[in-house]
């Protein structure tokens, strides 16, 4: 039930080939894949990828939209950046809130910044 | 509802506009079934026969129910049996409170009507026809009515996009996490009249509301008075807070909490938003914010000259 003594080698080769064979494949289709073979229809797949000019403006409003996003997230972080610092620098910010023991234990959660960060939408009278 | 309302989509997919539209409907639909101001409303009609039983649309009945189940949760802070107390105080037409409002003769009615032995309220509530029965006292929805209408507009605007905003005089519902990605932020106003917010939370996926004393405060024959009623007193309550901000997934019940807690005083407050694990922020007549824990996490600014 065991294998014969020439078996083994011949098993031993075929293991390290196959994974040898595959990253030559892999390396050819990595390859493949950056550059364009000789003489693909370059041409057609331009011209069915060629937006119209309302997709190029969807397009450009929306990166629009992002990156006014990323501006807005850009200004909070580093608003955030500056009350971490302030934070460090003041553990004990003067603006220390609450008059007596039971909410003076859940004041002030964060330190103080001059002004607010700007915000979506405001809470106030109802 | 006297209030500015703001419908926000963020990221907007092909059904946001019919979205929106409906959810502008819900608050048409709540004002006209919920509103103290026309005597034919819905809700007038039921406060005109309180004793009789009276079909009514969907969104009174489901404020009222609202109302009766905030009553007992809140175990009476929360008491929609102040309408004829805000009457008696002049407020029985929409007041132009931003120009300040003084009324002479009025409040000589008021009496602690309802903290006199009113007990617990327990209207009439048959959901099969959708019928309501007020009993003994003439109740106001205003403030319920408006926390209703954020929670049916939220789930109208659900699949609207990748997020939305609404926010109506103080009662505000968020969805998704912002127009940035890293939330929304919501200012909390300054309930002395300051043009900055005293502190600025960083929410996603919460209702979120305030009951402040700003604007719907009068004078009545040289008196200051406000529309938040503390149903223990039947008086404009004077616990020693200008306003409370409530966050939790439902807007309604945000509202209810807001005002229980302003009612409850600056001595009770702390005690009970901690122990309803309720995310809180207050300011107090010195202008002080404190915090309850749970609310702690979504703080990330608050005025370093509030106290």
């Amino acid at each position: 039930m065991t294998d014969g003594p020439g078996h083994r080698p011949r098993l031993s080769t075929a293991a390290l080939l196959a994974p040898a064979a595959a990253a030559v494949l892999a390396g050819s289709l990595s390859w493949a894949a950056g550059h364009p073979p000789a003489g693909a229809p370059l041409t057609k797949s331009a011209v069915t990828a060629s937006p119209t000019p309302g997709q190029v403006d969807a397009e450009r409003a929306r990166q629009s939209r992002d990156l006014q996003r990323l501006r807005e997230q850009v200004q909070s972080l580093r608003a955030e950046l500056k009350d971490l610092k302030n934070a460090e620098n003041n553990p004990h910010p003067s603006g220390t809130r609450g008059s007596n023991a039971t909410s003076r234990a859940t004041t002030d959660p964060k330190p103080a910044r001059t002004t607010p960060p700007p915000v979506h939408a405001t809470t106030g009278a109802s | 509802m006297a209030s500015r309302i703001t419908l926000r989509v963020v990221d907007p997919g092909p059904t946001a506009g019919d979205a929106l539209a409906a959810a502008r409907r819900v608050f048409e639909r709540v004002e006209a079934a919920c509103t103290r101001f026309d005597p034919q409303s819905p809700l007038m009609r039921a406060n005109a026969d309180r004793t009789a039983w009276h079909a009514v649309p969907e969104e009174c009945y489901l404020a009222v129910a609202e109302a009766a189940r905030a009553h007992l949760e809140t175990g009476g802070l929360f008491d929609p049996r102040v309408l004829d107390t805000l009457v008696g105080l002049g407020y029985d037409r929409t007041l132009p409170f931003r120009s300040g409002v003084s009324l002479t003769g009025a409040g000589r009615a008021v009496a602690a009507r309802v903290a006199a032995g009113a007990g617990l309220w327990q209207p009439g509530l048959d959901p099969q026809s959708r019928s309501i029965r007020l009993g003994v006292d003439r109740i106001d929805l205003g403030g319920i009515g408006k926390g209703l209408a954020v929670r049916l507009a939220a789930r109208a605007l659900a699949r609207a996009g990748g997020g939305h905003l609404i926010e109506a005089g103080g009662d505000c519902h968020v969805a998704g996490s912002g127009p940035d990605g890293g939330g929304w932020r919501i200012g909390i106003e300054d309930p002395t009249g300051g043009p900055e917010p005293v502190a600025v939370l960083r929410v996603a996926d919460t209702g979120c509301a305030t009951s402040s004393l700003r604007v719907r405060s009068w004078q009545v024959d040289g008196r200051r008075v406000h529309h938040l009623i503390d149903p223990r007193t039947g008086r404009s309550a004077q616990g020693g807070l200008l306003s409370v901000t409530v966050l939790d997934t439902d807007p309604a019940r945000a509202e209810v909490w807001s005002k229980s807690l302003l009612i409850a005083g600056q001595g009770r407050i702390a005690a009970l938003a901690a122990r309803r694990r309720l995310p809180a922020l207050w300011v107090d007549e010195d202008r002080r914010v404190a915090v309850s824990t749970a609310m702690e996490p979504c703080v990330i600014w608050v005025a370093p000259d509030a106290g």
